[in-house]
């Protein structure tokens, strides 16, 4: 079997992802004025000006800015949500998960409510009423995120704490503690690693559907929002939503196809029928 | 056949209880209350009249208090007052309830029927070049966002080809009536119906794929192909209803999802549901309706929980008892987070 990093699909989405995180961090010596200034003339479609590379918006900004700097946002945004999901989501799952019985039930109903409410419009409802900002963005979307990861850790957790080295360490006089973080939670990683470029992309896409709605960070540019600016002038200048709308793609496509790709190279049963 | 559903019912209060409780400490947590925008609104008043009408609507007394008068009111279906239309929500909701569910609807029965289709055939030859193809679209209609699918296909159909309308639920300076009238607001629904669509096939080509392979494999499978039966008596007869289960558990899952996507496209094609109204209600902060809606998507998604535990016991023997067997449980793929928007 070939090695499993060599696929192509982790070449093509891990390339994507350093292009992308490339932009972010070039973005303030590339571009170091605010995105949200105007450049040049409004409405200057992508390849006529040498300043303005992929053009300007209907307010005269640089399309190419604001696609560097909205890399920052995005990958901001979709990292700490991400971030914050894992830790309710671990949490939430080691708990139910290690001691079973009625914390287990009582979780379990928890998550089972989190995931019956529309976790868009939660966190809508959230932003809405915190004020959107990127922290507030961030807490919205992590708390209305995690319950896939509460479920993945959970049934781990519960078929991992009856093997025999859970036992062995009980034995030993392990505590609680020391059984979830050093015995348990190590061994239960793989699924949760995969499921994190999941939760990135999907953070990154709601994030970008906050800011197209209007609900965005008003004091930064981003992909979503650049979009939204660019519904305005799509009969004259679609190239506006069309080329913020492509980095989307591009990112979520990068991300998506990584997680494809450990999700075979780390799940045994995938790779036998793979090779 | 009695228990699963008196369970779901259950569940379906608990939920609502719940989602009551949540709505109410949102509420509380909005900066001002209602009377403070009668205040606002009414210009100059004493500090006497505010107090009077805090006594008048209860907000003087203890949040408990509170919490148990909200609920005693949405149990006789008073979901609270719209600040912007001046209206109760529960009436607003409910109008807007049918449009939503045409096109949430029309979008699931597309999808689920396209994305099956695909995914068997991606399913009869692993890593083919049938496979690679679906595959390889459905990873990429997996990755776009709707908003950004529904304004290419404006460009596309509405601007430069100029075939549909970009907008609205019906022609109204066309005024058609009668046959012709449904026919026109079928029209207005392709464009929405197919932005939706897109990722949901993409969804559900990629799951049904996974299920059918993992079924193909199966003992009973070789036996049907053993004792002679047809490759299409083998796929759609033998496999197909076993395969479906997975995609079914996935579809109740994801029914909360997709009305949240259900927001963006609504608000994109101005398709005047659920979706539309909220994003009326965003723009003018408008909590209450926001709230209403929460609700009602929530007791939507339960009850669409239900009707596919229906279908599952209707399919599966081995789910006709109380859900203890693992036949029901979503395979390891759906596990993975849901998407949002």
């Amino acid at each position: 079997m070939r090695r499993w990093y060599l696929q192509p699909s982790i070449l093509v989405g891990g390339a994507t992802l350093l292009a992308v995180a490339g932009a972010a961090l070039a973005a303030g010596t590339l571009y170091p004025d605010d995105p949200l200034d105007m450049v040049g003339a409004p409405f200057t479609w992508p390849g006529t000006e040498a300043a303005t590379p992929l053009g300007t918006d209907l307010m005269g900004r640089d399309l190419l800015a604001g696609l560097m700097h909205g890399a920052r946002i995005s990958l901001l945004v979709g990292l700490s949500s991400a971030f914050v999901s894992l830790l309710i989501g671990v949490l939430v799952g080691a708990t139910a998960g290690f001691y079973g019985g009625g914390i287990d039930a009582t979780l379990t109903r928890i998550t089972e409510l989190f995931q019956t409410i529309p976790a868009f419009l939660l966190a809508i409802i959230l932003v809405a009423i915190l004020k959107p900002t990127v922290v507030t963005i961030v807490f919205a979307l992590g708390v209305t995120s995690w319950t896939s990861v509460a479920r993945l850790v959970r049934g781990e957790f519960a078929t991992l704490r009856e093997r025999d080295f859970v036992r062995a360490s009980i034995a030993l006089g392990a505590g609680d503690l020391h059984l979830i973080f050093r015995e348990i939670l190590p061994n239960a990683w793989t699924p949760v690693i995969v499921s994190t470029a999941l939760l990135m992309a999907n953070a990154i896409l709601s994030e970008a559907g906050l800011s197209f709605l209007g609900l965005g960070d008003p004091n930064v540019v981003s992909w979503g929002s650049m979009v939204g600016l660019g519904r305005d002038a799509l009969r004259t200048g679609w190239y506006m939503t069309a080329i913020p709308g492509l980095a989307i793609v591009l990112t979520i496509l990068g991300l998506n196809l990584l997680s494809d790709a450990l999700h075979g190279a780390l799940n045994p049963r995938l790779r036998r029928s793979r090779s | 056949m009695l228990l699963p559903l008196l369970r779901r019912l259950l569940q379906l209060v608990g939920i609502v209880l719940a989602i009551a409780v949540l709505d109410f400490i949102l509420l509380k947590s909005l900066p001002g209350d209602l009377v403070d925008v009668i205040a606002s609104e009414s210009g100059s008043v004493t500090p006497e009249y505010l107090a009077e009408l805090r006594r008048l609507y209860g907000l003087d007394r203890h949040y408990l208090e509170q919490l148990v008068a909200y609920i005693g009111r949405l149990a006789q279906g008073d979901l609270g007052f719209s600040f912007r239309y001046g209206e109760p929500v529960f009436g607003l909701v409910l109008d807007r309830l049918p449009t939503t569910l045409a096109l949430v609807g029309a979008a699931l029965t597309l999808s689920v029927a396209v994305g099956l289709l695909l995914g068997i055939a991606a399913a009869r030859r692993p890593h083919g070049v049938t496979d690679t193809l679906i595959s390889g679209l459905s990873t990429l209609g997996y990755s776009a966002p709707l908003f950004w699918i529904a304004l290419m296909l404006i460009v596309l159909f509405g601007v430069k080809l100029g075939w549909l309308p970009i907008g609205g639920i019906r022609d109204v300076s066309a005024r058609h009536s009668g046959w012709r009238g449904s026919l026109d607001v079928v029209h207005h629904l392709i464009l929405p119906v197919a932005t939706l669509s897109i990722y949901y096939v993409a969804v559900y080509a990629r799951l049904s794929r996974a299920s059918m392979i993992d079924v193909l494999t199966e003992d009973y499978i070789r036996t049907a192909r053993a004792k002679g039966a047809r490759e299409g008596r083998v796929i759609f007869g033998h496999a197909l209803p076993n395969a479906v289960l997975p995609v079914l558990t996935m579809l109740g899952v994801q029914s909360s999802a997709l009305l949240g996507g259900s927001i963006v496209v609504e608000t994109v094609f101005a398709w005047p549901g659920l979706g539309q109204l909220s994003f009326e209600a965003i723009k003018s902060r408008d909590i209450p309706v926001l709230l209403g809606v929460l609700l009602f998507s929530a007791v939507l998604v339960v009850l669409s929980n239900l009707l596919v535990d229906l279908v599952q016991m209707w399919l599966d023997p081995r789910v006709r008892r109380p859900r203890t067997a693992s036949a029901a449980e979503p395979r390891a793929r759906t596990e993975q987070p849901g998407r949002l928007a």
